[in-house]
């Protein structure tokens, strides 16, 4: 309780330090995109001359409190053309910038003038922003641009396995990055066995990967934030843009819907992976179906000057279907409703309602008829306000309240199948948090952020407890009725951030923050399944809990064309979990009993070097990390090293502009191998060989690289008609990597055993087309 | 179970047109031995068996590594213990005994100044009441051909565990390890059959079913997940519950059983 004590303090030391000074007066409104209406994120904001400025809202919000006086307001994004607007402030004052996209002439390519260094002067750190538009001529996989293959670039985020869209931030697991889409959870960030992530780039405004120093108004997951907004339409003109790939095409549409007031956007896009099936070799895999689909829409009315509402959804669906055989279908959708109000002009509030949901289901036909499935839903409530205080201070406020309801698994027989009906009863559960913090500018060189996040879970009736002893043994259960509340755990999160400038091309910053994660993935196999349970803490799982420490130093040089930086991290994480040996995952109702507890250690040091304007475009990562877990019954009790720990990662992308019409781009990967089990001995047992095994990931896989190669070429580039080929070849050089390795006797001599590489991914070419009607 | 079969079957379809295997040199550091014991007594009059045997280099020659000069002895709850005659290397006998189902029964098998022990419960034997033949078309890397549906009624009121042996003219099938639990079923008349093995129409199969314990049931399905088909594989391997103590690898099994003979092709014609 000394975090509550002391954030006390600061924020009346904050007010304090804004009360006694001259008049002031504030400076509010908002920063959007003059041809498309929508608002922009992220613009910065300053005060030519003074030390004075700021960072617009995710939701294109912005305020800042300065003396009275003249000014010149410079406004600056990556993208758009800067802005210089001269300003009188004698009372409080409502400018709302309309920014102008760059476009990209050859000619004066070079000269964009002053780009903005924000990566130096604010307080974020560990953290990775896209723009679907910054990475349109990046190589591709199958024809599919795709956001988080792109993060998975960039230092401190690892793939989960080739052409896989999971990934693992600084050692944290796959359930421990919380993936938004406009507010809400996505569960299942994967089509496709995993090869595609849900998110259609032609619908996403833009994406921010928090790796480290994560504000106080996120919470949930260990690890990161993954912040997606979808586009929101074109307040101005209608604009209908669609790209042919060789396995899926996507369709969007936007436009306004009474201009200026309201718009809307609405795309969609399908697989057809089902071709490749019809080069199968097999009738039956000839028939089968396989594809995914999803569909994004966003819609925004801005009701009046105060008031602003927006309605967006997702909804994704995989299929999978065998003749009469059976059929395997699992998706997610998500929905969000918000209302921004502008109290005034220093007061900014956003509610949100939203809704997440992630089912699978299974059904096996003829005469065994069976439908099996599970499922996980989320009621979620959201208040934010941010208080621009006074020049020096911007105060975050709010909280939220999640209901989640988690069916395990259900097991839906028909009366002459030979199965019976089984239905783990759902779980449910209350997630609620509370936050505060505040950005404070100390002195003209010393920012710093501080923040308090409370985060509670409570189990609520209706459903079972099991009371299980330390070992695992199941004890008991308890029924709870309806509003029973059972169990609350949780406590404060405390955050902090730092900033100190040496000089307006390099700073130093450091964080700390502290997560709890409530719920937590339950999946042991070696490849993506969308058979993923999610199981939420309770008496004998407790939360997961960590602490990062990261501290960071920043350098930008000719003029912030190139940007470099280096940050190291170190992870502590509680209460992580594992699995008994041979666990039962699926349809278990008291799976608690399979899981095993423990606790894990991340550290490492990510350099990034970044150009990110002229004719050569691009960054060179490169990461050494090590990620250790321990558990007392596993390994005899000794650490060993995470599935994801490497030591090092290299990635280098590069795009160049060869000429108006054509760009190339290539990009390079290089990682030492994942740490792996494999078995030290053999014996006999049934007249088989198995493998014998004594220690946990004592292995490493071979060392992985591959070279991707794209070229765009925009064929027409009308006022009303753009066209462009992009060509891709995903790993040009037919580098076979090692997807898994497995250990058996040799089908020549049985007599002898041998260890197989399988690989998957030599040399994939693809084309896609790319057109838009304006 | 069949969940485990549509994800594998979905796999392999998206890996079937993108994946290549090649052998490789691996090097893989030695462990220390360690004991093997298989050990399977039964209810029939047929001999308690026990092979001995320790662990060897994963990549080299397999032979050679049986046990000999182990003391081997068994008793049950109340009995007196009877010890094993070695006949062959590692191979360990005991003829003429009988185990009697309803009972825990212990074994010690003593070597090099280790008493490694292990407890297995012997129930009763469940009879197959009904077998069925169908066939199937078989798809992607699924053989076609008939399977065989193995009816028995389960025990109400009890966990009971099953294994599943096949033995197609003579020689024991062991493509798949066939494990059953009435977790599900309790009580009912359950159909056993199989996951990816089929049958062909010329086959004489003799087909026996264990009652196992649950113990034995976990050893199994644990080594299923370290030598069943690759993608059902777990990420993290490790060795099989053993119900011996001091480190020693295998199992003690005390089961009961069933056994059936079918032909095919008479199945088919209606004899």
């Amino acid at each position: 309780m000394v975090w509550v004590r002391l954030l006390g303090t600061f924020i009346l030391w904050s007010m304090l330090s804004g009360a006694f000074a001259q008049s002031k007066y504030t400076l509010s409104g908002t920063i959007s995109d003059v041809s498309s209406g929508e608002d922009l994120t992220g613009a910065v904001l300053s005060v030519q001359n003074t030390n004075y400025s700021t960072i617009c809202n995710s939701y294109g919000f912005y305020s800042i409190t300065i003396p009275e006086g003249d000014y010149h307001i410079s406004v600056r994004l990556i993208g758009y053309e800067n802005q210089l607007v001269p300003v009188q402030l004698r009372a409080n004052q409502l400018i709302n910038f309309k920014m102008k996209e760059i476009s990209y002439e050859l000619d004066n390519i070079e000269v964009r003038g002053e780009r903005a260094d924000q990566n130096i002067t604010s307080l974020e750190m560990g953290s990775v922003k896209i723009n679907p538009k910054q990475i349109e001529s990046i190589p591709v996989f199958f024809g599919e641009r795709d956001l988080i293959k792109t993060m998975q670039l960039m230092p401190g985020v690892k793939q989960a396995g080739e052409g896989n869209a999971g990934f693992y931030v600084r050692g944290g697991g796959l359930d421990q990055n919380l993936i938004l889409l406009d507010e809400a959870p996505v569960y299942n960030a994967s089509h496709l066995l995993g090869f595609f992530s849900v998110f259609n780039s032609e619908a996403i405004r833009d994406a921010n990967l928090m790796k480290g120093s994560i504000p106080a108004e996120y919470g949930g997951r260990a690890s990161s934030v993954l912040d997606i907004r979808m586009k929101e339409g074109n307040l101005k003109d209608y604009q209908t843009t669609g790209n042919v790939g060789l396995i899926s095409s996507n369709l969007s549409l936007e436009g306004p819907i009474k201009e200026d007031v309201s718009s809307f956007m609405l795309s969609g896009r399908r697989t057809y992976a089902d071709l490749f099936l019809q080069l199968a070799p097999d009738k039956d895999l000839r028939d089968a179906q396989l594809y995914f689909y999803d569909l994004n829409l966003k819609t925004n009315f801005k009701l009046n000057e105060t008031n602003r509402l927006f309605v967006s959804g997702y909804l994704g669906h995989d299929k999978f279907r065998m003749q009469d055989q059976f059929g395997f279908d699992w998706g997610s959708k998500t929905a969000t409703i918000r209302l921004n109000h502008t109290f005034n002009e220093k007061l900014f509030s956003n509610s949100s309602f939203i809704y997440s949901d992630y089912s699978y289901q299974i059904d096996i036909e003829g005469n065994n008829d069976v439908i099996l499935g599970s499922r996980i839903q989320d009621f979620n409530l959201k208040q934010d306000f941010s208080w621009y205080l006074n020049a020096r201070n911007t105060l975050k406020f709010g909280g939220n309240l999640i209901f989640h309801k988690i069916v395990p698994g259900e097991i839906e027989a028909a009366p002459e199948s030979v199965y019976s009906s089984l239905a783990v009863r759902p779980r449910r559960a209350f997630e609620s948090s509370l936050y505060v913090s505040n950005s404070q500018q100390v002195s003209k060189r010393f920012q710093v952020y501080y923040g308090l996040r409370l985060a509670l879970f409570s189990n609520v009736g209706p459903g079972d407890f099991h009371q299980f002893d330390e070992d695992g043994n199941w004890v008991e259960t308890i029924s709870y009725d309806y509003f029973k509340w059972v169990k609350t755990q949780g406590g404060p999160e405390p955050r902090l951030a730092l900033n100190y400038q040496f000089n307006t091309q390099s700073s130093v910053k450091a964080s700390y923050n502290r997560i709890y994660q409530f719920i937590h993935l339950l999946s042991n196999s070696t490849s993506s399944t969308p058979t993923d349970v999610w199981l939420p803490s309770s008496d004998y799982v407790k939360p997961q809990l960590s602490d990062q420490w990261s501290l960071g130093y920043f350098r930008n040089s000719k003029k912030n064309l190139i940007e470099t930086s280096v940050e190291i991290y170190y992870k502590n994480l509680q209460n992580q979990i594992d699995y008994k040996n041979g666990a039962d995952l699926i349809f278990n109702s008291t799976v608690e009993a399979e899981l095993v507890f423990g606790r894990g250690w991340a550290y490492g040091t990510e350099f990034l070097i970044k150009k990110n304007y002229g004719k050569l475009t691009g960054w060179l990562g490169y990461t050494w990390s090590k990620t250790m877990r321990q558990f007392e019954q596993i390994n005899e009790g000794k650490a060993f090293p995470a599935r994801q720990d490497r030591r090092h990662d290299v990635s280098v992308v590069a795009m160049y502009d060869l000429s108006r019409k054509l760009k190339i781009s290539a990009a390079w990967v290089y990682n030492t191998g994942n740490a792996v089990t494999f078995p030290n001995g053999k014996y006999v047992i049934d007249g088989k060989v198995i493998g014998y095994y004594t220690q946990r990931n004592g292995y490493r896989m071979p060392d992985y690289h591959r070279l991707d190669l794209g070229l765009t070429w925009i064929r027409k580039q009308t006022a009303k008609f753009e066209s462009s080929w992009n060509f891709s070849v995903y790993n040009a050089y037919g580098r076979e990597n090692a997807y898994f390795i497995s250990f058996r006797q040799s089908e020549k001599d049985p007599e002898q055993t041998e260890a197989v590489q399988i690989s998957l991914f030599k040399l994939i070419p693809s084309v896609s087309y790319k057109f838009k009607f304006k | 179970m069949k969940l485990k079969l549509c994800i594998t079957i979905l796999s392999i379809a998206f890996f079937v047109l993108n994946s290549c295997e090649k052998v490789i040199e691996f090097d893989l550091s030695e462990a220390k031995e360690a004991l093997v014991i298989e050990a399977n007594i039964t209810n029939n009059k047929a001999p308690f068996t026990v092979l001995i045997s320790k662990t060897s280099p994963y990549f080299g020659d397999q032979t050679d590594n049986q046990v000999s000069g182990a003391k081997v002895s068994i008793y049950s709850d109340h009995g007196t213990p009877r010890y094993f005659t070695e006949v062959s290397a590692g191979v360990y006998k005991l003829e003429k005994t009988n185990a009697v189902d309803g009972y825990w029964y212990n074994i010690d098998v003593e070597y090099e100044g280790v008493t490694y022990s292990a407890r297995s419960f012997m129930n009763e034997p469940v009879p197959i009441v009904d077998m069925g033949i169908s066939y199937f078309d078989g798809f992607g890397f699924f053989d076609s051909g008939y399977k065989l549906n193995c009816y028995i009624r389960d025990p109400a009121n009890k966990e009971n565990f099953y294994r599943l042996k096949y033995y197609v003219n003579g020689k024991l099938n062991d493509s798949e390890i066939s494990l059953y639990t009435d977790k599900l079923f309790d009580g009912m008349v359950i159909g056993l059959g199989q996951r990816s093995m089929v049958f062909q129409e010329t086959d004489t199969l003799i087909v026996e079913i264990q009652s196992i314990d649950e113990a034995v049931y976990d050893y199994f399905s644990t080594l299923e997940t370290i030598s069943g088909n690759v993608m059902e594989q777990t990420a993290s391997p490790a060795n099989p519950i053993s119900n011996f103590n001091n480190g020693a690898l295998g199992y003690f099994s005390a089961y009961s059983f069933d056994r059936r003979t079918v032909v095919i092709k008479d199945f088919l014609s209606g004899k």
